[in-house]
């Protein structure tokens, strides 16, 4: 396992590794061109028709209509928007947070003790109940709900960063530049940084699938973001009583979810293998 | 020395188990809004509230409160329910029995189906099996639970009618009743664990069959089935339990959305009405109970280590 670490590219070169499978990629891009484009081109996402309700998809609207009138096709188009700045935001914030846990509890051994007590209690919560529990605490607001999802993913991060610290810490060259009198934060930055990249980015992806999901649960149940705010979890869940007589309500914004998420979750298989195949034993998808 | 071990791994986990008791105790206290007025309801006089603040020690300093609220925890004292008064406990325990029964057949069927197709697919590396069931796998872990729940409740509950569209019959019904209402969900949440395990499985059992005493083995003459099952899958036992492990909590939190999409009286139902009432004593009391819960799957899982692979004494 300590080889791994070794085989761990510098981060810029990881862009070229992460060439193939092509039409993941182009299929991704897509979502994220939709994600920006839908509130000009798709139309109004909450204009109200009630004399068009429930109506199955047609020429009129692409996608059908739901029990108010909105046309789906709008809806889940702009329902990108939600997920994906979700899914980034807790990526992001997840993996800063955790790496600057993972690096302090990796090197700094006083702090290590600590700092992973409180992590495993952390885990010990089951991740949605903890994000549930934040919203119904915080509010129900779009930044409310990437904190809810982001605080039970920083563990895993935690640990992970940790766990590359420890091997790299008694490596030849971190030796040399302690004894070279090198700062402390110089060391972190230049020399044990560079190697926690790879794992981080495949965990980061995996976050991002699980945020997307986690949000549209959130969404669905009720407790995420709110109604005004269009996401593929809230329209699940307005077509959740009219299943049986109005099933597109609930197919299309389920098709759309179930294809960034798969998208994303390859990515992230492919940036694994890419890296080094052993690493998939240390990342725990 | 063996003992000594499992002693030290049931105190490890009494640090944790602090750690998780603080966090929902601050759940309740971070909120904007003053929990004696939600309790003393809208018509309530600022006489009424005060008394409800002295009556629930909110007025006491932080440390004393979790102190307080920490040593009815521990005599199983969860509080009441601020919307029917009942005991924390008692709802908790009315609704156990469907989510027990839930998370035991998506356990059985997960393992059942994912095993033995991990093992079979790790036999030819990127051959047919392998790539289709790494497809499945993904789309497994990918699609959301509700997803392909309310994929199966259009096809066999609605369409083909074999299955009842939603509900929860409870075991004294009978185990075929009970069964019956629990197909569906079971197979939409074992999807997603099976996933899991399917791939984990077959990564161990990628190494495993490169193994000298597999080799051996077959040499012998013995039989492909009896190689898998008896000399390689073992192996495999511990990189299965982690998943296990690890995966109990994916599958707390997609009980919570299976039993909203088929309406099944559990405690994943009981989370979310008591979330979109802002029942803090149940939500505390449920999240207290869920992560003891995953505590202890991991003792367990930490203590069958030694059990699966005699290599690993303690």
């Amino acid at each position: 396992m300590n080889s791994t670490v070794l085989a761990s590219p510098p981060s810029w070169r990881l862009l070229r590794f992460a060439g193939r499978p092509r039409v993941a990629w182009l299929a991704l891009a897509a979502y994220a061109l939709v994600a920006m484009l839908a509130p000009w081109w798709a139309g109004d996402p909450a204009a109200l028709n009630v004399t068009a309700r429930l109506r199955p998809p047609s020429e009129a609207a692409w996608f059908g209509t739901d029990q108010l009138g909105r046309d789906i096709f709008a809806r889940t188009l702009v329902g990108t928007r939600v997920s994906l700045v979700v899914g980034l935001s807790v990526a992001a914030s997840a993996t800063a947070i955790g790496l600057a846990i993972g690096l302090a509890a990796g090197y700094f051994r006083r702090l290590d003790n600590v700092l992973m007590r409180i992590n495993d209690g952390l885990m010990a919560i089951p991740g949605i109940l903890l994000a549930i529990a934040l919203v119904a605490v915080l509010g129900s607001t779009v930044l409310n709900v990437v904190v809810a999802i982001m605080i039970p993913e920083v563990p895993r991060m935690a640990r992970l960063v940790r766990s590359v610290v420890l091997t790299v810490r008694d490596y030849a060259y971190v030796d040399a530049a302690v004894t070279l009198c090198t700062p402390v934060h110089r060391i972190l930055w230049r020399h044990i940084l560079p190697s926690t990249v790879g794992p981080l980015t495949v965990q980061a992806t995996y976050i991002c699938a699980s945020a997307i999901i986690t949000e549209s649960v959130l969404s669905f149940i009720g407790a995420g973001v709110p109604a005004s705010v269009v996401s593929w979890g809230n329209m699940m869940a307005d077509g959740r009583q009219l299943f049986e007589i109005a099933p597109w309500v609930i197919f299309f914004p389920a098709v759309a979810l179930s294809g960034l998420v798969l998208l994303v979750n390859l990515l992230g298989d492919t940036l694994r293998e890419r890296l080094d195949p052993r690493l998939s034993r240390r990342v725990m998808s | 020395m063996r003992l000594g071990f499992v002693a030290r791994r049931i105190a490890s986990t009494l640090p944790v188990l602090a750690v998780v008791a603080v966090v929902v105790f601050l759940l309740a206290r971070i909120g904007p809004g003053d929990p004696a007025a939600l309790i003393a309801g809208d018509a309530a006089t600022s006489a009424q509230i005060d008394a409800i603040r002295s009556q629930l020690r909110l007025d006491r300093p932080l440390p004393e409160q979790f102190l307080a609220w920490a040593g009815q925890v521990a005599k199983l004292d969860l509080g009441h329910s601020i919307y029917s008064n009942q005991p924390v406990t008692r709802l908790i325990g009315q609704r156990l029995e469907p989510t027990l029964m839930l998370a035991l057949t998506t356990i059985v069927l997960a393992t059942l189906v994912a095993v033995p197709a991990g093992a079979l697919a790790a036999r030819r590396p990127h051959g047919l099996l392998d790539r289709a069931l790494m497809l499945v796998s993904v789309t497994g872990f990918s699609v959301p639970v509700f997803v392909t729940g309310y994929a199966l409740i259009y096809v066999f509950a609605l369409h083909l009618g074999w299955f009842p569209v939603q509900g929860y019959k409870p075991l004294a019904a009978g185990l075929g009743p009970c069964l019956a209402t629990l197909a569906l969900p079971s197979i939409a949440l074992a999807s997603v664990f099976a996933a899991l395990i399917a791939r984990v499985t077959r990564a161990a059992m990628l190494e495993i069959l490169q193994e000298n005493y597999v080799r051996t083995a077959r040499a012998k003459g013995v039989g492909e089935g009896r190689v898998l099952m008896v000399h390689a899958l073992r192996n495999a036992g511990v990189q299965v339990l982690t998943v296990i492990g690890v995966g109990f909590a994916i599958l707390v939190g997609g009980v919570v959305v299976t039993e909203t999409v088929f309406n099944i009286p559990g405690l994943g139902r009981l989370t979310v009405d008591a979330v979109l009432k802002h029942d803090y004593p149940v939500l505390q009391g449920v999240i207290l109970f869920f992560s003891a819960l995953l505590v202890l799957v991991n003792l367990a899982v930490d203590l069958a280590y030694g059990v699966v692979d005699p290599r690993i004494s303690y």
